[in-house]
């Protein structure tokens, strides 16, 4: 087990007037090599909760283990654990400080003093990892950049760390179609051929849903559903619509002939799934009416 | 009306690095229409929208609010007035410490009697439904509410028009909802002309009118319907279609008898009722 919340409590303003209570009583338990999506209403906790995930937070009650340590005791290298857990903030390209492409994925592994030719080659890595050309993109500024290029650019400055494990707080936020789906499918790659476990969290369901093999649902401080997104479609859309979060169009047009009395999988996810459900329907039924052949 | 007349605009004018932004656009926004405008990061959305106050003035051509001359200095106050802005951050447009003298903010500004002022304020609150958070700071709302504060603000000083540039962006679902079905109301109820940026093409196929920008250009533009039917340019531009158009698509061409031009879950329910 890679990480493990027990019980875990956290709230803000602790004994003060505006105390908000963030997290309540969370239990979870993240393997090595899962690819998880964290999805909830904004103001549900997401956030505070992957801020304990490398010690950012400590709990007000409760327990963190990260690869079974208990990282809040007294006397934990949490240097170490951030490298371990690598947490990317929402709009990450506004922390970017460097003059060039280079020297910023390389402020990290400056950090861990490496040699240079360490550094390079992990520069090299990181920013083959998010599919930009080393030789193209190291001696240009980050700022002269497009929006989703800086978002990768930073990206790749976690990645030089060599985390075992990556957080995104809302990946994909403000960009256009081809930017969100190329930061994804890095994402799914960087799962898929480095084994790095991957948190994705977003307030967008159409988005994560897709790619994940796991959803985590928060509503106010705590984890309502844990499991694999068709089976969280087909079962708990009314929860999913209960706490604010919307599902894919798609979903809900299953949902609503369903709710018809129609005789159909809601569990869809894509468009495909949508249209191989439905194509399977209409043969099923006796009302061929207008299905060409072949 | 808005009407856009060969509209150009070049970032750093006869500066080496200089980039072409908006190419000899014309456009005419009725009074009352909701027009949407998509297009992928850096076709020039968000360009086009700071020429409809003054925000920026064009390289070439012209652009008239209302018959005024966005170029004409005397009359950027006036045009400003009727053209309300909203962009996309909610903390970065809100200003005051109680949301009622957030959107008296402008008001003051322009000088109306207290009378008035308390009237408009009262009024603003009303359209967007917050009138039970007038006392409120702002910083403790939701970014759903914070949003529909700023719409506030820009209704209060009588707009007839009103620009938002991706005011969803920063949302989730559920304020999405309650922006969109704000704005809704405004351009039915109040007849104010909206003119709406959104990376969400669920959100333009809810407009009258989309109009698709690509490198600073027209791509395309009509009724949303037309426009989300045209897969395969859509794509070129990176651009998404919406799902539901995209199912109904499919589905048609595996021969049932499903319109393409399906925009709405609730007509694909009502399609799909017929055969399974």
């Amino acid at each position: 087990m890679f990480i493990c919340l027990e019980n875990v409590n956290f709230t803000y303003n602790l004994h003060m007037p505006f105390e908000t209570k963030a997290l309540k009583d969370i239990s979870l338990n993240i393997n090595e090599g899962e690819f998880i999506g964290l999805i909830g209403h904004t103001g549900c906790g997401k956030t505070t909760l992957i801020q304990h995930f490398n010690g950012l937070l400590e709990p007000t009650s409760g327990k963190v283990y990260v690869e079974g340590l208990d990282i809040n005791e007294r006397g934990v290298n949490l240097r170490l654990i951030r490298q371990k857990v690598g947490l990317v903030f929402q709009y990450p390209e506004n922390q970017l400080f460097e003059e060039t492409i280079f020297q910023e994925v390389a402020f990290g592994p400056k950090k861990l003093s490496l040699s240079e030719d360490k550094i390079e080659k992990r520069v090299r890595e990181a920013l083959k990892m998010v599919d930009l050309d080393y030789n193209l993109y190291a001696e240009r500024s980050p700022f002269s950049l497009s929006g989703g290029e800086m978002r990768r650019v930073a990206l790749a400055s976690i990645l030089s760390i060599r985390p075992k494990m990556l957080v995104l707080d809302e990946p994909t936020a403000n960009l256009d179609p081809q930017g969100r789906n190329k930061i994804l499918s890095e994402m799914k790659a960087i799962h898929d051929n480095f084994g790095i476990t991957v948190i994705l969290v977003s307030h967008n369901m159409e988005i994560i849903a897709e790619i994940v093999d796991r959803l985590l649902v928060m509503h106010r401080g705590e984890i309502i559903l844990d499991g694999p997104p068709r089976e969280i479609f087909e079962k708990y859309a009314d929860d999913l619509i209960k706490v604010g979060l919307g599902l894919p169009q798609v979903t809900r047009c299953m949902h609503e002939l369903r709710a018809k009395g129609k005789e159909i999988y809601t569990g869809v996810l894509t468009v495909e799934d949508a249209e191989k459900e439905i194509l399977d329907r209409v043969r099923k039924s006796n009302k061929q009416l207008k299905i060409k052949k072949g | 009306m808005i009407k856009i007349k060969n509209l150009g605009y070049i970032y750093h004018l006869h500066k080496k690095n200089q980039v072409k932004a908006l190419d000899n656009i014309s456009l005419e926004i009725k009074r009352g229409d909701f027009v949407s405008i998509i297009g992928s990061n850096g076709s020039g959305k968000s360009t086009l929208a700071k020429h409809l106050n003054c925000l920026l003035l064009p390289t070439s051509g012209n652009i008239w609010v209302n018959g005024m001359n966005t170029k004409d200095k005397d009359k950027v106050w006036a045009i400003r007035q009727k053209v309300g802005m909203v962009f996309q951050n909610p903390d970065n447009q809100l200003v005051a410490t109680t949301v009622e003298d957030d959107i008296a903010f402008g008001l003051e500004n322009i000088g109306v009697s207290e009378r008035v002022m308390k009237e408009r304020v009262h009024w603003a609150l009303q359209v967007v439904e917050m009138e039970e958070y007038k006392n409120s700071e702002p910083h403790l709302l939701s970014g759903g509410q914070k949003q529909k504060v700023a719409i506030a603000g820009a209704i209060a000083m009588h707009s007839s028009y009103l620009v938002l540039d991706e005011p969803t962006a920063m949302l989730d679902p559920h304020g999405r909802r309650e922006v969109m079905d704000t704005i809704k109301k405004l351009n039915k109820e109040e007849n104010i002309t909206i003119i709406y940026i959104t990376h969400l093409m669920e959100e333009a196929a809810e407009s009258n009118r989309v109009v698709v920008l690509d490198k600073g250009k027209i791509a395309l533009m009509g009724r949303p319907e037309k426009v989300f039917t045209q897969v395969e340019t859509l794509k070129k531009l990176k651009l998404d279609i919406p799902q539901i158009t995209e199912l109904a698509l499919r589905l048609n061409q595996k021969g049932l008898d499903i319109s393409p031009h399906t925009l709405k879950v609730e007509e694909m329910v009502d399609h799909l009722c017929l055969y399974v």
